[in-house]
């Protein structure tokens, strides 16, 4: 299996700054909208709930059976998914597909964003300073970690308003 | 391509619904971003003779230069206006995510003027921009407010601040809050926004924050990042936000205020924190997460940092931190600044162990220190209202005036201000105080001399200080080229050290750059590390230099606007409360106190520092040519 961000969120103060660091990697640009991790942020009687959302390499994609136009594939089971901008017609299926909305649309391009994570050194994870975020191995298979994503979000009430899906 | 900015500035008028964006271009250059040109704009548009609660009176939020950048901690946004406290300059910021949103919508600055009939508030998506009804919204407080107004706007992410019901009554004190802990609570904002009826902003933005070099931009933070990480106080920060620092600074602050009321020495935030909390939290792009949120059944949630601690404690001789908790919730949802109510508390239970008021004045409590009584219900009399509360909500000078008999004497105010009540009034402290144009502001503390004061009071003899302090006045000689200065026993320097502190503030004023990532709590960002980061963002060289002078030349118009509201040098004073308060082991010790000579004589220093006129206050036409303010001089008629 490939490696991938995995989340522990209990530490997560929300500070959005994996989202701005996303961007400014891959775009130039300080934008949550165009970043590969996203975190939702519930604001609710004083507290605040956050979650950093990131792809996490399913062996058993969902977005990429999804895809009407083929565009989501991985070079080999070892590699991250890849979106072809050439094939994404940016129809936001993926998005829906994804069991806890961890793959995003571009809004300026009109693509879909996966994490890819930075050619093995993810940018966000040495900038997350509760730790949540760190590069899960690839060597030992753990057929939870979307589930988990599920669960919280399940328990917040929040799964309807993930970034995918009305929630950005 | 804008780098760094949104772009523009986005001015909203309340009364005649219009909505106009100008470009942020002519600004950036002098004044900056964030409280700079906030500043410019307040300067240029508030008619002379506007009072702060006339429709006239404009209400600004202004983002920082690197805000929506991960350079650490810059989140913040500057909210400015004239005071219904001071009745001159108004100024606060808050944390948050608000200014970075407002970014990412392409605006660096928003200005609201005039007022609506009926409530309303505002919302911002993008270049979509309205100003909606808020009857339905209108009552309730800040925590419920934000989650009414995304409910229906139907925008889960939407960033939203708004008024409680102290600023829908005009409280003086009422302030401005996120919801979840960040709140712009100095000098009456939320007053101000709440004669305006504008209940709540709501902010979305889609787009991003160019930088010209990305890469290094990014590589850089992650150095910053690690540099933070590795400073002394920087784990315990992290983990326990400012706790244990803040246990261990009340104790120090007491030790040159006095011995504290009955019990106070065994409060011990930390452990109230170990017991009770329920999640760190903390601003955007902030590596520090300085915010303790809890959630105590039957005594409220909420997030919170730093000095409300003591203020609701220490400062009323009350050592049950349950009861700060209770009264500190209070203070959010209604959006009041739990500061000056501590303050208005103290004074009243001042007034009356010293007979001048009792408790038939009082609605029937006896305002003895430490007494829950006394403590608990004000938050909501005050935001209400309600008996007492209709009393000081109107500002302190005004409720002395009705009190008569003397109470003036007992307030602890600087500008019609409510100080903060743990700062001990050394000198450096006494004038920064003075001097400020917002009447105290406790972001703006010189650490050389509150250090040398304890050593003076714990020496043996005077070699003995003369020994503790070498280190002290080895560091000012370097710092400010004064040795003295760090002689808490005389004038010498004293202004030096202030100006220095300002320095530091007006800086990351400028970029929208929390203080607290700075030397104040012993963190390593610094002006230089701002100008690099500035540099590399627009593409263009800043230097340093460039920013000491911005940051001078908004002070100068700090004063200048001060100077337009008819403030001189002898408004540049502390309230009588301040003299003889420096009572070390319970004793008066005057020769590290301040007497009002001490005070005149360190703003003579502190004018000459500035360049402007000794007699009068007044900036010097020289100086404000200076630093490219010619048209300031013409409108002041130098």
């Amino acid at each position: 299996m490939p490696r991938f961000i995995s989340v522990e969120p209990s530490g997560c103060t929300g500070c959005r700054t994996c989202e701005v660091v996303c961007s400014l990697y891959h775009f130039g640009e300080c934008n949550p909208e165009r970043s590969a991790i996203r975190v939702i942020r519930r604001e609710k009687n004083g507290l605040v709930f956050s979650l950093p959302l990131v792809c996490q390499q399913c062996e058993q994609s969902s977005c990429v059976e999804v895809c009407p136009s083929e565009a989501l594939s991985r070079k080999s089971e070892k590699d991250p998914l890849t979106v072809d901008e050439t094939r994404c017609s940016g129809c936001g299926i993926c998005a829906d597909a994804c069991p806890a909305g961890c793959i995003f649309l571009d809004n300026q391009r009109k693509v879909a964003i996966c994490c890819d994570l930075c050619g093995e050194q993810p940018q966000c994870i040495p900038f997350c300073h509760s730790h949540c975020l760190t590069l899960g191995s690839g060597d030992e298979e753990d057929k939870g970690r979307m589930k988990r994503l599920t669960n919280i979000l399940e328990k917040e009430d929040l799964l309807e308003s993930v970034p995918g899906r009305g929630g950005r | 391509m804008e780098y760094l900015r949104g772009g523009r500035i986005l001015r909203v008028n309340l009364t005649d619904g219009k909505i106009r964006c100008d470009p942020v271009r002519p600004y950036v250059d002098r004044f900056v971003g964030g409280k700079g040109i906030n500043l410019k704009i307040l300067f240029d548009n508030l008619e002379r003779g506007i009072k702060p609660f006339d429709p006239k009176n404009l209400l600004l939020f202004g983002a920082g230069a690197l805000v929506g950048t991960p350079f650490p901690g810059a989140c913040r946004i500057d909210v400015m206006a004239k005071s219904p406290v001071t009745e001159a300059f108004g100024d606060s910021g808050m944390g948050g995510y608000l200014a970075a949103e407002l970014k990412f919508a392409g605006y660096d600055a928003l200005v609201i003027e005039g007022k609506t009939e009926k409530p309303v508030y505002l919302s911002i998506r993008d270049d979509q921009v309205e100003i909606r009804d808020a009857s339905a919204i209108w009552g309730h407080d800040t925590y419920e407010t934000p989650v009414m107004v995304r409910q229906e706007l139907n925008d889960p992410a939407a960033q939203v601040i708004s008024i409680g019901q102290a600023g829908e009554r005009l409280v003086v004190y009422a302030s401005i809050n996120s919801g979840t802990g960040n709140s712009a609570a100095r000098t009456g904002m939320g007053a101000v926004m709440g004669s305006k009826n504008l209940k709540a902003i709501a902010v979305r933005g889609t787009g991003g924050i160019s930088v010209a070099r990305p890469k290094e931009f990014l590589e850089g933070c992650r150095k910053l990042h690690d540099s933070i990480k590795q400073s002394k106080f920087y784990n315990a920060l992290h983990e326990m936000g400012i706790t244990r620092l803040h246990d261990r600074e009340m104790r120090a602050l007491y030790e040159l205020l006095g011995p504290p009321g009955k019990g106070c020495e065994t409060i011990c935030e930390e452990n109230f924190l170990k017991e009770h909390l329920y999640k760190r939290v903390g601003c955007f792009a902030c590596p520090v997460a300085c915010f303790d949120s809890y959630s105590i059944a039957g005594a409220g949630a909420g997030a919170v940092k730093c000095s409300p601690y003591g203020d609701l404690t220490w400062d009323l001789g009350n050592p049950d931190l349950m009861l700060f908790w209770k009264t500190f919730v209070e203070c959010q949802r209604y959006g009041l600044d739990a500061r000056s109510l501590s303050n208005a508390l103290a004074w009243l239970m001042r007034l009356h162990e010293r007979g001048i008021i009792s408790d038939r004045e009082t609605d029937g409590i006896a305002m003895e220190w430490g007494s829950p009584e006394a403590i608990l219900p004000m938050a909501r009399k005050i935001s209400y209202r309600e008996g007492i509360g209709d009393l000081l909500a109107d500002g302190l000078p005004v409720a002395a005036k009705k009190i008569g008999k003397g109470a003036e004497d007992y307030l602890l105010i600087s500008k019609g201000s409510p100080s903060d009540m743990h700062i001990p009034p050394i000198k450096t402290m006494v004038l920064a105080c003075a001097v400020s144009p917002i009447g105290e502001d406790i972001q703006v503390q010189p650490f050389l001399e509150g250090v040398s004061a304890r050593r003076y009071i714990q020496a043996r003899d005077p070699a003995s200080f003369e020994e503790a302090i070498k280190k002290y006045k080895d560091r000012a000689e370097k710092e400010v080229g004064i040795r003295e200065a760090a002689d808490p026993r005389v004038t010498e320097g004293k202004a030096a050290l202030v100006r220095q502190d300002e320095e530091r503030t007006d800086i990351a004023d400028l970029a929208g750059v929390c203080t607290w990532m700075t030397s104040f709590i012993g963190l390593p960002l610094d002006a230089n590390a701002i100008a690099d980061f500035m540099s590399l963002g627009l593409g263009t060289p800043i230097k340093t230099e460039t920013l000491v002078e911005a940051g001078l030349r908004m002070h100068h118009l700090e004063r200048a606007f001060n100077c337009k509201c008819g403030l001189t040098r002898k408004d540049d004073s502390v309230s009588k409360g301040y003299y003889d308060r420096l009572r070390p082991n319970g004793k008066l010790m005057p020769e590290i106190s301040f007497t009002e000579t001490d005070l005149e004589k360190m703003k003579d220093d502190y004018y000459q520092i500035m360049g402007w006129d000794v007699e009068t206050g007044i900036p010097t036409r020289r100086t404000l040519e200076k630093y490219g303010l010619a048209d300031v001089a013409d409108s002041l008629g130098l």
